[in-house]
């Protein structure tokens, strides 16, 4: 019986053994059980077309918006902003102790904001170099589209030249499948990052050659960014070429970043504005207004109307507080919320004309000489910021007699025409570095210093450091080369 | 969202087909075959008990005892066996039987009680198993009895400091979710959180689970589980115990079991509960020198820019809203709990159906200042207004238990939970509460709100006071089911197969509105209103089938093989409308000026395959070796499949003839596993993708696609592998259990969020198998009963733990460098670092520290380069619980003190108050005697200051404070009336009276508010969840004082 039981017993076990097996690996089998599409994602196979490689385009020009005027909506914030704050255009009154660093001058190589900055920056590029390739295999008579993206690309070179350090790696991840497959860059002196934005501006220069008007619109944004890439590279040297690049364009010409609060708002007026976190800059701070803060530039106080800003005042006479809440907010009304941000200018032009001019000896000069420019453009209204239209400027500018003078009146003129669009701290640094301006300047008569008002005083940055990221995961980057002008 | 019907389809093919095999396979087996019936009851009275187990032992078969102690094990197939009752409280007991034909052998048991009571059954992947049989510790909540006694508000409450190796962290607005972590932390990258298994099936228990801002504070799924259900829990510490439960369960499993019918007459329980809840917190001043300068007539100055001579100080102005009766946002808060069960029934069907409602507003509140400002222009203040933090929920539970025939049990457990929370901001929101009343000036006249219309006065706040505040509603509803249902069929005496099939649904609306012209003017549009409208469905599937074959080759040696699959189906999908920009009014995203849609998906599916072995000898020596493998839906395409093998043994030394046995000695068993279990990447972590986005170009919206992530093909989850060794002990007449037990656990192949350099252009990070991890410690767990007569019993449990953690390797990927804590090999995880402060020197006398770029003048030290300065979570548990029966044990009181130690906590409140607000101690705290400064604060107090201010290096050290403390957790005192009285006066069966409090005191030399504060409990992965716990601008934790009646009819 016992037998019998036992044998039964075996059988059964085996049948159910077999069977359940049977089963379990047929389900093991049955990949659809794991299957798990997500709709949130887009796989590249999907890019991979007319439509597509529409969408690789836009996207790619959205990451060049987010890295201008930068997107409120989306997190986005300004490197204009960024590199203001470390010049003289803004101050910070938010909590955030990297916004601190930099208004401070003494920024850490971990500062959050400078590394998204730089990031941002870079990911303009990646992302061109990603939409380039199926813009011209499927769309490759859209030159003025495909010129417009190396405008992107150009444009993101020049800004990294123009506020990093010496020693910007420029890396190529725009293919990669893994972190193995990222080409790192080497880190490169900031003449050599300036002449990779014009190749890149060249690129679309050859492209930008239709009279359509938008291919004119486009070639124009490319000529001035050249322009002002080969100001960067050497000022003295390059100016006269610059100029000559930009003659001719008319100075209401524009190109814009536009915003919709449905996509995305302005963040220069979400953060300074909106979020009272950037104080327009001032060459006294403090509410009593007993802090001197040497070398900056009157942004606030000079009321000039190319820098239309206030404090708000309740009716019950009450100064509105910043972010921090201890600081009266100081605000511009140069954007609204939805108002675009001019990324190039006819009146970048006039500047860069007006420098051409001094550099060549024609600061008096009728007609085409620095004051004269410069007088030009005081004269006749023109749509600065969102669209605000800026009256004729009086009285009409007078020589200062002397070329140091000379120097300081053409850039504080530059100053508060290209008020937070991302000049400023290009232009201290080649004040600083370039001949023949830094004969009469240099970094402790060109930032500001003194004491702070949050305590403490100005630090020594005249630049943003590559961060620390950087330096411990590219395998060829070890820091920047130098942190001089 | 329903369960798809290709799941479905193949739910029933798999549940279908192999009960189909053995129904055809059971006819093999028909024989006429015996019964085994009797009694269970305690020896001395008497008395019955029900619910004891009566296995026989090498068989699937067993019974439970009904109300009168009555148990029958119906065909059982001739032969000779032993019966083995296990019940809580009581000496295990076994008796030889022998059975043939179709007889009814009786078969009675005089259970002997014991002194202290553990639970002898535990719940494991495979089934129920004894304890003895298990390699593995495994902590045990007698969850029924904590709900009944003490002052707990979620399962989370439960959880906390009453299993060694088990730390729980919470946030301090009701509704708030912490965060739990057994034996330390695994992961880098990944969730550091256990998994949940409630009635077998998993369970979502997801932290972070809103889309609300509030700056802090979040739900965790886990506290909807209403603690009054649940019969025990189970905590399963490591790979060792949950190599079964697969990927997934690396930190460990909560097994949670709710409470079920018993055979016998029908029973109703109800309760009434209610309490109030205060804020004992030592809540900070806010601190200004008010000075002037030669060109200003009023300055506000600070030490360090007083002893630099640019001010003068005039007065110290000291003040706080929290000290301020008329502008304290902290008031009284209350809670209700009421709630009934019903349950009975046969032997065939057993029932449990239970109801309850809670209630419980926070100590939050509109400040009198405000109420007043409100009402005396009309206002009608609404109740997010005038109570702006509070939570109330239903719970209803049905759970039925058949037993269909001899050989099939089927049960079915189905709750349906209603969860309504509303938070208000706080903490990390500049809005908030926190942000406000912590950042304020030293004086109350400081202003009035601007930006508001009618500035009105801010009453020592920062810039906006709570009225506005509290006028923007942060409010989640939440409906949830979790159905499951259980097979578990006999067909032979020698197999048992179980099949648990269930879903937990939740349905959850996030509901963030500000009215037109409400809420504060943080931005230029904040006051135009909006509304955000988030509803998310959150599935959780699984089925888990098993088939368990005993085979006793000899008398002596019994195996027992399971094998299973189990299928975990896991997806989130989340519709969010928001409008900006409301007309007055109006409540809805479609009716904003500027609406928009955004989707959102995760998606996660687990299967596995398992196979186990126990070999009992003797039933004294017991070993287990088992498999598991998995395939994950979030897997790199070039990995398929994972393995994770299991070993383990328990001996009872004590039943050897050559183990001594001295009379004090009453059991000894060895106990030692080895296993693995993983964590499965994130459920897009793989994949290269790109992702939609709207640009604006020349003014028009249009569709682009970015570029966001980088994917890793070759990624593979985490794993975790564990050995544990120990001992548990029964001493003295077991009057004292000892359990006593070493860990060491290693991750491999631990996810590293390698950061991409930022020149790549692309995601911020990658994630990479590349880094390992190790926890090592010891546990530490004491029971007993010191002394016990029939007028005074005095009791005491006193558990311990000792974790050291340490990043064994980051792979090729460089240290990880965040504001405050690193990732870096040789150290432990998430600890801060920082440039130490390494000293101080007030050179010139003045009594007030300064830096300086000349090291002459330089007061305050600062080291060169930042390193390690401490853990940031305890690496020392503690919990001490001694309890006093008295009355012929009719009033118990018991008390919780729970000690947490050896590591660092950031005061970040203090930091923000010094670095922005300016208004803190070290910053400020100096009184003005004959126009000059005499601190108040201690040099230390000024050197964290000084060195995070004007140091270059900025360094946090000084905020990086030692947290150690002691808190008194619980108190409880317990009558249990007379069954008389109970008649009499409540016309009930019985009755208890039970007051109740909780966080009564706390002990500790931290400077901030409290070390337990942890605004980052309830967040997700990617919101904070690893990174080190802080305190930042939020709120104490309130303590509760309850009284609970409980009836039974």
């Amino acid at each position: 019986m016992r037998t019998l039981r036992f044998h039964r017993a075996r059988v059964a076990r085996a049948l159910m053994l077999g069977s359940t097996l049977t089963l379990l690996g047929a389900v093991a089998c049955d990949n659809g059980l794991l299957n798990a599409p997500d709709p949130d994602l887009i796989s590249p196979s999907d890019l991979d077309s007319p439509e597509g490689a529409n969408a690789l385009r836009i996207g790619a020009l959205q990451r060049w918006r987010f890295a201008t005027g930068g997107d409120n909506t989306n997190g986005q914030e300004s490197t204009w902003l960024t590199g203001g704050l470390l010049a003289d255009e803004w101050a910070t009154s938010s909590t955030f102790v990297q916004n601190d660093e930099l208004d401070e001058r003494r920024i850490h190589l971990d500062n959050g904001t400078v590394t998204f900055d730089f990031r941002k920056l870079a990911r303009v590029r990646t992302a061109v170099n990603q939409a380039l390739p199926g813009m011209y295999k499927w769309r490759p008579t859209e030159t003025t589209s495909i010129a417009e993206l190396y405008l992107a690309r150009g444009f993101a070179e020049m800004q990294l030249a123009s506020d990093f350090c010496n020693g910007i790696p420029l890396t190529d991840a725009s293919a990669a499948t893994s972190p193995t497959d990222v080409k790192w860059g080497d880190p490169l002196p900031v003449a050599q990052v300036f002449q990779v934005a014009i190749a890149s501006l060249d690129s679309g220069l050859a492209l930008a050659t239709a009279t359509n008007d938008s291919t004119v619109k486009v070639a124009r944004a490319l000529k001035i960014t050249k322009a002002r890439a080969l100001l960067g590279l050497g000022g003295a040297t390059n100016v006269a070429a610059a100029a000559a690049l930009v003659a001719g364009i008319p100075t209401d010409s524009i190109y814009s970043h536009t915003y919709a609060a449905t996509s995305g708002s302005n963040a220069i007026w979400g953060q300074a504005t909106s979020g009272r976190r950037y104080n327009v800059g001032d060459n006294v701070e403090g509410n009593a207004h007993d802090i001197q803060v040497a070398n900056n530039l009157n942004f606030f106080s000079s009321k000039d109307p190319r820098v239309p800003s206030r404090y708000t005042i309740s009716s019950k006479g009450d100064t509105t507080k910043s972010q921090d809440g201890l600081i009266y907010s100081r605000t511009t009304t140069l954007w609204g919320q939805e108002t675009p941000v001019q990324v190039t200018s006819g009146i970048d032009a006039r500047l860069i004309e007006a420098e051409a001019a001094f550099v060549s000896g024609n600061f008096n000069t009728p007609t085409t000489g620095t004051l004269a420019i410069l007088n030009a453009l005081r004269a006749a209204p023109h749509v600065l910021g969102g669209g605000v239209t800026v009256a004729a400027i009086t009285p009409a500018l007078t020589d200062p007699g002397d070329d140091s003078s000379r120097v300081a009146m053409l850039f504080r003129e530059k100053a508060f025409w290209t008020f937070s669009r991302g000049q400023r701290l290009g232009d201290l640094r080649r004040l600083a570095r370039q001949d023949p301006y830094k004969t009469w300047y240099n970094v402790g008569n060109l930032f500001p210093s003194g004491q702070h008002y949050r305590g403490g005083t100005y630090g020594t940055d005249v630049n943003l450091p590559v961060p620390k990221d950087e330096e411990l995961n590219n395998p060829k980057f070890r820091g920047c080369l130098d942190r001089n002008p | 969202m329903g369960l798809p019907r290709t799941v479905a389809r193949r739910l029933v093919a798999w549940c279908v087909l192999p009960l189909g095999v053995l129904a055809a396979n059971a006819a093999i087996a028909q024989a006429q075959q015996a019964s085994i019936t009797g009694r269970v009851t305690a020896q001395g009275s008497g008395e019955p008990l029900p619910e004891s187990r009566v296995v026989l032992v090498g068989t699937s078969l067993f019974a439970t005892t009904a109300q009168d102690g009555r148990y029958t094990i119906r065909n059982v197939p001739s032969g000779t066996y032993t019966v083995r009752v296990l019940r809580v409280g009581y000496e295990e007991q076994k008796k030889a039987a022998q059975t043939s034909g179709s007889e009814t052998l009786t078969l009675d048991f005089a259970m002997s009680p014991v002194v202290v009571k553990l639970t002898e059954v535990v719940t494991t992947a495979t089934g129920e198993q004894r304890r003895v049989e298990q390699g593995n510790t495994i902590g045990n909540i007698d969850a029924s009895s904590v709900v009944a006694t003490t002052a707990v508000s979620n399962v989370q409450d439960v959880l906390a400091a009453r299993t060694p190796g088990v730390q729980v962290t919470g946030g301090s607005q009701t509704g708030g979710g912490g965060r739990v972590r057994i034996r330390g932390n695994n992961s880098l990258s990944l969730a550091n959180d256990p998994i949940y298994i409630i009635d077998g099936i998993r369970m979502t228990s997801n932290t972070g689970s809103s889309n609300l801002f509030t700056g802090g504070t979040q739900p965790n799924r886990a506290n909807d589980i209403n603690p009054d259900e649940i019969e025990n829990i189970e905590i399963v510490k490591g790979p060792s115990a949950a190599t079964l439960y697969g990927t997934d369960a690396a930190n460990g499993v909560i097994v949670i079991t709710t409470k079920k019918g018993r055979a016998g007459a029908t029973r109703w329980n109800g309760w009434a509960e209610g309490g109030a809840l205060v804020d004992n917190s030592d809540y900070p001043w806010n601190y200004t020198i008010a000075g002037h300068t030669a060109t200003a007539t009023y300055r506000e100055c600070s030490m360090p820019v007083v002893a630099a001579g640019g001010c003068t100080p005039d007065s110290l102005r000291t003040y706080s809203p929290f000290h301020d009766p008329s502008a304290t946002p902290i008031g009284t808060g209350y809670r209700t709990k009421f709630g009934a069960n019903v349950q009975g029934g046969s032997e065939t069907l057993r029932y449990f159906v239970s109801g309850e409602r809670e209630d419980e507003m926070s100590v939050l509140k509109l400040p009198t200042f405000e109420r007043q400002r409100l009402d005396s222009v009309g206002t009608a203040i609404p109740d997010n207004v005038s109570r702006p933090n509070d939570q109330y929920k239903y719970s209803f539970r049905a759970n039925l238990n058949a037993s269909l025939s001899p050989k099939l049990d089927v049960a079915v457990s189905s709750n349906l939970i209603h969860v309504n929370t509303r938070f208000t901001q706080e903490s990390n929101a500049t809005a908030g509460i926190g942000s406000q009343i912590f950042g304020g000036a030293g004086y109350v006249n400081n202003g009035t709100v601007s930006g508001v219309g009618t500035p009105t006065p801010l009453h020592g706040y920062r810039a906006w006071t709570p009225g506005y505040t509290f006028q923007e509603s942060n409010d989640q509803r939440l409906n949830r089911i979790i159905a499951s249902s259980n097979a578990n069929w006999r067909p032979f005496s020698w197999m048992q197969n179980r099949a648990n099939v269930g879903i937990d649904y939740t349905s959850r609306v996030d509901l963030n509105l500000n009215l037109n012209g409400q809420g504060t003017p943080v931005s230029a549009t904040n006051r135009l209103g909006f509304k955000d409208d988030t509803r998310a469905g959150i599935r959780n599937f699984s089925f888990d089938l098993g088939s368990t074959e005993n085979f006793n080759p000899t008398p002596t040696l019994n195996s027992r093989t399971t094998f299973g699959a189990q299928y975990v189906n896991y997806q989130i999908d989340q519709g969010e409308a928001l409008g900006v920009q409301l007309s007055p009014g109006s409540q809805t995203p479609n009716s904003a000026a500027v609406p928009s849609a955004l989707e959102a998906s995760t998606l996660s599916k687990t299967f596995g395959l398992f196979v186990e072995e126990l070999v009992g000898y003797r039933d004294r020596l017991f070993a287990t070796v088992a498999v598991r493998s998995d395939q994950n839906s979030a897997f790199g395409t070039k990995f398929q499949r994972v393995f994770y093998p299991k070993a383990s043994l328990s001996w009872l030394l004590s039943d050897e003839s050559f183990f001594p046995k001295p009379s004090w000695l009453d059991q000894f068993r060895f106990r030692a596993a080895y296993g693995a279990a993983g964590v499965q990447p994130g459920s897009n972590d793989a994949l290269r993708f790109f992702s939609g986005v709207t640009a604006n170009l020349r003014q028009a919206d249009v569709p682009g696609a970015t570029f966001t992530a980088l994917g890793n093909p070759e990624l593979k989850p985490e794993r975790t592998s564990e050995f544990e060794g120990g001992f548990d002990t029964d001493l003295a007449h077991r009057r004292l259990h000892l359990e006593l037990t070493y860990y060491s656990k290693l991750t491999k192949d631990a996810l590293i969020d390698a950061i991409l350099a930022p020149s790549a252009g692309a995601a911020n990070t990658v994630k990479e198998n590349i880094g390992s991890v190790k926890n090592a410690g010891a546990e530490l767990a004491v029971n007993t009963q010191l002394y016990d007569s029939r007028p005074v019993s005095f009791d005491l449990a006193v558990s311990g733990s000792i974790n050291d953690n340490k990043l064994v390797s980051l792979g090729n990927v460089p240290a990880q460098v965040n504001t405050t804590w690193r990732a870096v090999a040789g150290y432990p995880l998430f600890g801060f670092w920082a440039q130490p402060i390494t000293g101080w020197d007030d050179k010139n006398g003045d009594g007030i520290l300064t830096h300086s770029s000349d090291p002459n003048l330089n007061e305050v030290f600062v080291g060169p380069d930042p390193i390690f300065r401490g853990y940031s979570s305890p690496r020392y548990l503690a919990s001490f619980v001694p309890g006093i029966d008295l009355f012929n044990h009719r009033l118990r009181l018991t008390s919780l003190f729970d000690y947490k130690g050896g590591y660092k906590w950031y005061n970040n409140t203090e930091r923000i108050r010094c670095v922005s607000r300016q208004n803190c101690l070290g910053l400020m705290g100096a009184d003005v005697v004959n126009g000059k400064l005499v601190p108040r604060a201690s040099f230390e107090e000024q050197a964290m200051v000084v060195a995070t201010r004007d140091d270059p290096s900025a360094t946090l050290d000084g905020f990086f404070q030692p947290a150690s403390f002691v808190r008194w957790r619980e108190f409880t005192a317990t009558w249990t009336l007379p069954e008389a009285w109970a008649g009499r006066y409540l016309r009930g069966r019985s009755a208890s009276l039970n007051f109740a409090a909780r966080n009564l005191h706390l002990w500790t030399k931290y400077r901030g508010i409290d070390p337990e504060i942890d605004r980052l409990a309830g967040t997700t992965q990617t919101t904070g969840a690893n990174a080190p716990g802080e305190e930042f601008q939020t709120l104490g934790i309130p303590s509760y004082f309850t009284f609970r009646l409980n009836i039974g009819f």
